[in-house]
Protein backbone atom coordinates (compact mmCIF):
# COMPACT_ATOMS: atom_id res chain seq x y z
CA UNK A 1 0.00 0.00 0.00
CA UNK A 2 2.61 2.42 0.82
CA UNK A 3 4.90 1.58 -2.56
CA UNK A 4 1.41 2.33 -4.07
CA UNK A 5 1.66 5.76 -3.17
CA UNK A 6 5.03 6.34 -3.20
CA UNK A 7 5.13 4.94 -7.11
CA UNK A 8 3.61 7.30 -9.85
CA UNK A 9 1.67 5.33 -13.19
CA UNK A 10 1.65 7.31 -16.39
CA UNK A 11 -1.38 5.80 -18.32
CA UNK A 12 -1.35 6.29 -21.52
CA UNK A 13 -4.81 6.21 -23.88
CA UNK A 14 -4.48 6.38 -27.75
CA UNK A 15 -7.51 8.01 -29.15
CA UNK A 16 -9.14 8.21 -32.19
CA UNK A 17 -13.14 9.31 -32.21
CA UNK A 18 -13.82 8.50 -28.82
CA UNK A 19 -15.59 11.58 -27.63
CA UNK A 20 -18.45 9.18 -25.74
CA UNK A 21 -15.90 7.07 -24.38
CA UNK A 22 -13.53 9.31 -23.04
CA UNK A 23 -15.02 11.15 -20.21
CA UNK A 24 -16.44 7.81 -18.46
CA UNK A 25 -13.19 6.15 -18.92
CA UNK A 26 -11.58 9.51 -17.08
CA UNK A 27 -14.20 9.38 -14.49
CA UNK A 28 -13.62 5.42 -13.80
CA UNK A 29 -10.04 6.03 -13.47
CA UNK A 30 -9.99 8.48 -10.85
CA UNK A 31 -12.86 6.54 -8.95
CA UNK A 32 -11.05 3.47 -8.82
CA UNK A 33 -7.53 4.91 -8.10
CA UNK A 34 -8.03 7.26 -5.61
CA UNK A 35 -5.27 6.75 -3.47
CA UNK A 36 -2.27 6.60 -6.64
CA UNK A 37 -0.03 8.87 -7.98
CA UNK A 38 -1.33 8.77 -11.37
CA UNK A 39 -1.00 11.17 -14.76
CA UNK A 40 -3.09 10.09 -17.85
CA UNK A 41 -1.83 10.73 -21.39
CA UNK A 42 -4.30 11.54 -23.81
CA UNK A 43 -2.78 11.23 -27.28
CA UNK A 44 -5.36 11.41 -30.15
CA UNK A 45 -4.84 11.40 -33.92
CA UNK A 46 -6.44 14.07 -34.65
CA UNK A 47 -9.75 13.00 -34.12
CA UNK A 48 -13.08 14.84 -36.26
CA UNK A 49 -15.83 14.52 -33.63
CA UNK A 50 -14.14 16.95 -30.84
CA UNK A 51 -12.47 14.22 -28.57
CA UNK A 52 -9.67 16.90 -28.06
CA UNK A 53 -12.11 19.28 -26.78
CA UNK A 54 -13.96 17.04 -24.46
CA UNK A 55 -10.41 16.24 -23.06
CA UNK A 56 -10.05 19.90 -23.00
CA UNK A 57 -12.90 20.58 -20.66
CA UNK A 58 -11.77 17.21 -18.31
CA UNK A 59 -8.41 19.36 -17.92
CA UNK A 60 -10.30 22.09 -16.16
CA UNK A 61 -12.09 19.75 -14.04
CA UNK A 62 -9.20 17.46 -12.98
CA UNK A 63 -6.76 19.68 -13.76
CA UNK A 64 -3.62 19.66 -16.55
CA UNK A 65 -1.03 17.90 -14.45
CA UNK A 66 -3.59 14.97 -14.31
CA UNK A 67 -4.67 15.01 -17.82
CA UNK A 68 -2.42 15.40 -20.39
CA UNK A 69 -3.44 16.25 -24.13
CA UNK A 70 -0.88 14.97 -26.31
CA UNK A 71 -2.61 15.19 -29.68
CA UNK A 72 -1.00 14.60 -32.92
CA UNK A 73 -1.86 15.58 -36.45
CA UNK A 74 -3.63 12.38 -37.76
CA UNK A 75 -4.26 8.37 -37.35
CA UNK A 76 -0.09 7.26 -37.26
CA UNK A 77 -0.85 3.72 -35.39
CA UNK A 78 -0.55 2.32 -32.42
CA UNK A 79 3.03 1.24 -31.88
CA UNK A 80 4.24 5.51 -32.53
CA UNK A 81 1.70 6.01 -30.27
CA UNK A 82 2.78 4.63 -27.40
CA UNK A 83 6.34 6.02 -28.11
CA UNK A 84 4.91 9.70 -28.00
CA UNK A 85 3.18 9.32 -25.45
CA UNK A 86 5.92 8.00 -23.29
CA UNK A 87 8.01 11.12 -24.11
CA UNK A 88 5.50 12.79 -21.95
CA UNK A 89 5.51 10.30 -18.81
CA UNK A 90 6.46 11.00 -16.11
CA UNK A 91 5.71 8.39 -13.80
CA UNK A 92 8.42 4.61 -12.98
CA UNK A 93 5.44 3.05 -14.57
CA UNK A 94 3.57 2.87 -17.72
CA UNK A 95 -0.15 1.62 -17.81
CA UNK A 96 -1.34 1.02 -21.19
CA UNK A 97 -4.77 0.66 -22.33
CA UNK A 98 -7.80 0.98 -24.99
CA UNK A 99 -10.06 4.18 -24.86
CA UNK A 100 -13.03 2.66 -25.61
CA UNK A 101 -13.87 0.95 -22.56
CA UNK A 102 -13.49 -2.39 -23.49
CA UNK A 103 -10.66 -2.39 -20.71
CA UNK A 104 -12.53 -1.59 -17.49
CA UNK A 105 -10.51 0.84 -15.21
CA UNK A 106 -11.53 -1.16 -12.42
CA UNK A 107 -8.64 -3.63 -12.90
CA UNK A 108 -6.08 -0.86 -12.35
CA UNK A 109 -5.45 -2.01 -9.10
CA UNK A 110 -4.75 -5.49 -9.34
CA UNK A 111 -2.44 -4.54 -11.96
CA UNK A 112 -0.73 -2.24 -9.54
CA UNK A 113 -0.96 -4.34 -6.53
CA UNK A 114 0.22 -7.50 -8.67
CA UNK A 115 2.82 -5.45 -9.76
CA UNK A 116 4.29 -4.68 -6.23
CA UNK A 117 3.52 -8.33 -5.29
CA UNK A 118 5.71 -9.58 -7.41
CA UNK A 119 8.29 -7.02 -8.56
CA UNK A 120 7.53 -7.92 -12.14
CA UNK A 121 8.39 -5.68 -15.32
CA UNK A 122 5.75 -6.38 -17.04
CA UNK A 123 1.81 -7.02 -15.73
CA UNK A 124 -0.18 -7.99 -18.29
CA UNK A 125 -3.98 -8.92 -18.29
CA UNK A 126 -5.36 -11.57 -19.61
CA UNK A 127 -8.24 -12.62 -20.76
CA UNK A 128 -8.04 -16.47 -21.39
CA UNK A 129 -7.81 -17.76 -17.34
CA UNK A 130 -10.63 -18.17 -14.53
CA UNK A 131 -11.99 -14.74 -13.89
CA UNK A 132 -11.27 -13.33 -17.27
CA UNK A 133 -13.25 -13.31 -20.20
CA UNK A 134 -14.63 -11.87 -23.54
CA UNK A 135 -17.99 -10.53 -24.38
CA UNK A 136 -18.90 -9.85 -28.01
CA UNK A 137 -17.42 -12.41 -29.85
CA UNK A 138 -19.26 -14.69 -32.14
CA UNK A 139 -18.19 -18.37 -32.51
CA UNK A 140 -15.68 -17.40 -35.84
CA UNK A 141 -13.77 -14.84 -33.94
CA UNK A 142 -13.32 -17.15 -30.90
CA UNK A 143 -12.16 -19.84 -33.04
CA UNK A 144 -10.08 -17.71 -35.34
CA UNK A 145 -9.12 -16.47 -31.53
CA UNK A 146 -7.98 -19.87 -30.26
CA UNK A 147 -6.23 -21.24 -33.28
CA UNK A 148 -4.13 -18.36 -33.31
CA UNK A 149 -3.05 -18.77 -29.80
CA UNK A 150 -2.15 -22.71 -29.92
CA UNK A 151 -0.01 -21.40 -32.99
CA UNK A 152 1.87 -18.72 -30.89
CA UNK A 153 2.14 -20.70 -27.93
CA UNK A 154 3.30 -24.00 -30.26
CA UNK A 155 5.92 -21.89 -31.73
CA UNK A 156 6.92 -19.53 -29.97
CA UNK A 157 6.44 -20.51 -26.05
CA UNK A 158 6.28 -16.97 -24.79
CA UNK A 159 4.91 -18.18 -21.47
CA UNK A 160 2.03 -15.64 -21.44
CA UNK A 161 -1.42 -17.25 -21.96
CA UNK A 162 -2.75 -13.91 -23.42
CA UNK A 163 -0.75 -12.46 -26.11
CA UNK A 164 -2.57 -10.42 -28.00
CA UNK A 165 -4.01 -7.78 -25.01
CA UNK A 166 -3.38 -4.27 -24.93
CA UNK A 167 -4.26 -3.80 -21.70
CA UNK A 168 -0.71 -4.20 -20.10
CA UNK A 169 1.74 -2.51 -17.01
CA UNK A 170 5.44 -1.33 -18.17
CA UNK A 171 8.44 -0.61 -15.60
CA UNK A 172 8.75 2.38 -17.67
CA UNK A 173 12.63 1.75 -18.70
CA UNK A 174 11.50 -1.44 -19.54
CA UNK A 175 9.18 0.01 -22.20
CA UNK A 176 11.39 2.10 -23.84
CA UNK A 177 13.73 -0.50 -24.07
CA UNK A 178 11.13 -2.92 -25.46
CA UNK A 179 9.55 -0.64 -27.58
CA UNK A 180 12.89 0.24 -30.00
CA UNK A 181 13.42 -3.01 -31.10
CA UNK A 182 9.36 -3.80 -32.20
CA UNK A 183 8.25 -3.32 -35.89
CA UNK A 184 4.96 -4.65 -35.82
CA UNK A 185 2.15 -2.48 -36.72
CA UNK A 186 -1.59 -2.97 -35.86
CA UNK A 187 -2.54 -6.32 -34.52
CA UNK A 188 0.91 -7.96 -34.12
CA UNK A 189 2.60 -4.96 -32.43
CA UNK A 190 1.03 -6.10 -28.79
CA UNK A 191 2.54 -10.12 -29.52
CA UNK A 192 5.91 -8.62 -30.59
CA UNK A 193 6.16 -6.46 -27.63
CA UNK A 194 5.45 -9.24 -25.06
CA UNK A 195 7.78 -11.94 -27.29
CA UNK A 196 10.59 -9.89 -27.13
CA UNK A 197 9.83 -8.50 -23.39
CA UNK A 198 9.92 -12.48 -23.01
CA UNK A 199 13.21 -13.35 -24.47
CA UNK A 200 15.00 -10.02 -23.26
CA UNK A 201 14.03 -11.94 -19.91
CA UNK A 202 11.76 -9.14 -18.14
CA UNK A 203 9.99 -10.77 -15.83
CA UNK A 204 5.74 -10.77 -16.83
CA UNK A 205 3.30 -11.42 -14.56
CA UNK A 206 -0.77 -12.01 -15.60
CA UNK A 207 -3.57 -10.79 -14.23
CA UNK A 208 -7.21 -11.98 -15.24
CA UNK A 209 -9.30 -9.04 -16.77
CA UNK A 210 -13.02 -9.16 -19.06
CA UNK A 211 -12.80 -7.88 -22.80
CA UNK A 212 -16.31 -6.46 -23.69
CA UNK A 213 -16.19 -5.89 -27.53
CA UNK A 214 -18.86 -3.08 -27.49
CA UNK A 215 -19.18 -3.21 -31.56
CA UNK A 216 -20.95 -6.64 -31.71
CA UNK A 217 -20.43 -8.55 -34.98
CA UNK A 218 -18.02 -6.38 -36.72
CA UNK A 219 -15.00 -9.07 -36.74
CA UNK A 220 -11.87 -7.25 -36.69
CA UNK A 221 -10.25 -10.14 -38.03
CA UNK A 222 -10.80 -10.79 -41.90
CA UNK A 223 -8.31 -12.39 -43.85
CA UNK A 224 -5.71 -9.92 -44.35
CA UNK A 225 -5.26 -9.72 -40.66
CA UNK A 226 -4.57 -13.56 -40.54
CA UNK A 227 -2.27 -13.31 -43.43
CA UNK A 228 -0.91 -10.39 -41.29
CA UNK A 229 -0.54 -12.46 -38.18
CA UNK A 230 1.16 -15.26 -39.73
CA UNK A 231 3.67 -12.85 -41.09
CA UNK A 232 4.23 -11.45 -37.66
CA UNK A 233 4.66 -15.11 -36.35
CA UNK A 234 6.90 -15.81 -38.56
CA UNK A 235 9.25 -13.03 -38.35
CA UNK A 236 9.46 -13.21 -34.44
CA UNK A 237 10.59 -16.84 -34.93
CA UNK A 238 13.69 -16.07 -37.12
CA UNK A 239 14.25 -12.47 -35.56
CA UNK A 240 13.76 -13.51 -31.47
CA UNK B 1 19.81 -17.84 -29.73
CA UNK B 2 16.98 -17.02 -32.26
CA UNK B 3 14.16 -19.50 -31.26
CA UNK B 4 13.98 -20.81 -35.14
CA UNK B 5 17.21 -22.59 -33.90
CA UNK B 6 15.77 -24.17 -30.89
CA UNK B 7 12.90 -25.56 -33.03
CA UNK B 8 15.48 -26.81 -35.79
CA UNK B 9 17.75 -28.17 -32.98
CA UNK B 10 14.71 -29.98 -31.57
CA UNK B 11 13.34 -31.24 -35.37
CA UNK B 12 17.11 -32.54 -36.05
CA UNK B 13 17.63 -34.30 -32.32
CA UNK B 14 14.06 -36.26 -33.25
CA UNK B 15 15.56 -37.15 -36.62
CA UNK B 16 18.94 -38.52 -35.45
CA UNK B 17 16.99 -40.38 -32.74
CA UNK B 18 14.83 -41.46 -35.44
CA UNK B 19 17.88 -42.09 -38.31
CA UNK B 20 19.29 -44.30 -34.66
CA UNK B 21 16.40 -46.20 -34.69
CA UNK B 22 16.45 -47.19 -38.21
CA UNK B 23 20.02 -48.45 -37.75
CA UNK B 24 19.98 -50.40 -34.70
CA UNK B 25 16.76 -52.00 -35.96
CA UNK B 26 15.44 -52.79 -32.16
CA UNK B 27 11.89 -52.54 -33.55
CA UNK B 28 10.82 -53.36 -36.56
CA UNK B 29 12.10 -51.21 -39.44
CA UNK B 30 8.05 -50.99 -41.08
CA UNK B 31 7.25 -49.87 -37.79
CA UNK B 32 10.16 -47.71 -37.30
CA UNK B 33 9.28 -45.52 -41.18
CA UNK B 34 6.07 -44.65 -39.93
CA UNK B 35 7.26 -42.85 -36.94
CA UNK B 36 7.32 -39.91 -38.38
CA UNK B 37 3.67 -40.19 -39.66
CA UNK B 38 2.54 -40.56 -36.27
CA UNK B 39 4.20 -37.48 -34.87
CA UNK B 40 3.17 -35.63 -37.40
CA UNK B 41 -0.56 -37.26 -37.49
CA UNK B 42 -0.33 -36.42 -33.55
CA UNK B 43 1.03 -33.25 -33.67
CA UNK B 44 -2.09 -32.18 -35.79
CA UNK B 45 -4.37 -34.07 -33.30
CA UNK B 46 -2.89 -32.04 -30.11
CA UNK B 47 -3.25 -28.37 -32.44
CA UNK B 48 -6.85 -29.24 -32.84
CA UNK B 49 -7.86 -30.55 -29.27
CA UNK B 50 -6.14 -27.12 -27.74
CA UNK B 51 -8.12 -25.35 -30.37
CA UNK B 52 -11.28 -27.53 -29.08
CA UNK B 53 -11.05 -27.45 -25.46
CA UNK B 54 -10.03 -23.82 -25.83
CA UNK B 55 -13.45 -23.26 -28.02
CA UNK B 56 -15.30 -25.21 -25.18
CA UNK B 57 -13.95 -23.65 -22.50
CA UNK B 58 -13.88 -19.65 -23.81
CA UNK B 59 -14.20 -17.64 -20.99
CA UNK B 60 -17.58 -15.25 -21.15
CA UNK B 61 -18.66 -12.77 -19.17
CA UNK B 62 -21.98 -12.00 -20.19
CA UNK B 63 -22.87 -10.08 -16.88
CA UNK B 64 -19.71 -7.52 -17.33
CA UNK B 65 -21.45 -6.31 -20.03
CA UNK B 66 -24.60 -5.62 -18.48
CA UNK B 67 -22.66 -3.69 -15.53
CA UNK B 68 -20.60 -1.79 -18.43
CA UNK B 69 -24.09 -0.67 -19.53
CA UNK B 70 -25.63 0.06 -16.79
CA UNK B 71 -22.47 2.34 -15.94
CA UNK B 72 -22.78 3.74 -19.49
CA UNK B 73 -26.35 4.91 -19.42
CA UNK B 74 -26.19 6.11 -16.04
CA UNK B 75 -23.15 8.26 -17.01
CA UNK B 76 -24.50 9.40 -20.17
CA UNK B 77 -27.71 10.75 -18.77
CA UNK B 78 -26.45 12.60 -16.21
CA UNK B 79 -23.83 13.94 -19.09
CA UNK B 80 -24.31 13.95 -22.72
CA UNK B 81 -27.63 15.81 -22.98
CA UNK B 82 -25.59 18.95 -21.95
CA UNK B 83 -22.04 20.46 -22.08
CA UNK B 84 -21.64 23.07 -20.42
CA UNK B 85 -23.73 21.05 -16.98
CA UNK B 86 -21.58 18.07 -18.12
CA UNK B 87 -18.53 19.00 -15.88
CA UNK B 88 -20.07 20.20 -13.21
CA UNK B 89 -21.99 17.16 -12.76
CA UNK B 90 -18.94 15.36 -12.69
CA UNK B 91 -17.40 17.64 -10.57
CA UNK B 92 -20.16 16.75 -7.62
CA UNK B 93 -19.84 12.61 -8.39
CA UNK B 94 -16.34 13.65 -7.42
CA UNK B 95 -16.51 15.89 -5.13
Amino acid sequence: MEEMEKNKYSIIIPTYNERLNIALIVYLIFKHLSNVNFEIIIVDDGSPDGTQEIVKQLQQVYGEDRILLRPRPRKLGLGTAYVHGMKYASGDFVVIMDADLSHHPKYLPSFIQKQIETGASIITGTRYVKDGGVHGWNLMRKLTSRGANVLAQTLLWPGVSDLTGSFRLYRKSVLEDVISSVVSKGYVFQMEMIVRASRKGYQIEEVPITFVDRVYGTSKLGGSEIVEYLKGLLHLLVTT
Amino acid sequence: MKHIVKILTLLVTLSALWVGLLQASIIPKSYTWLLPLYFIVSLGCYGLLMVGVGLMQFPTCPQEAILLQQVCTKFHSLTIVDHDSCFVVLDILLL
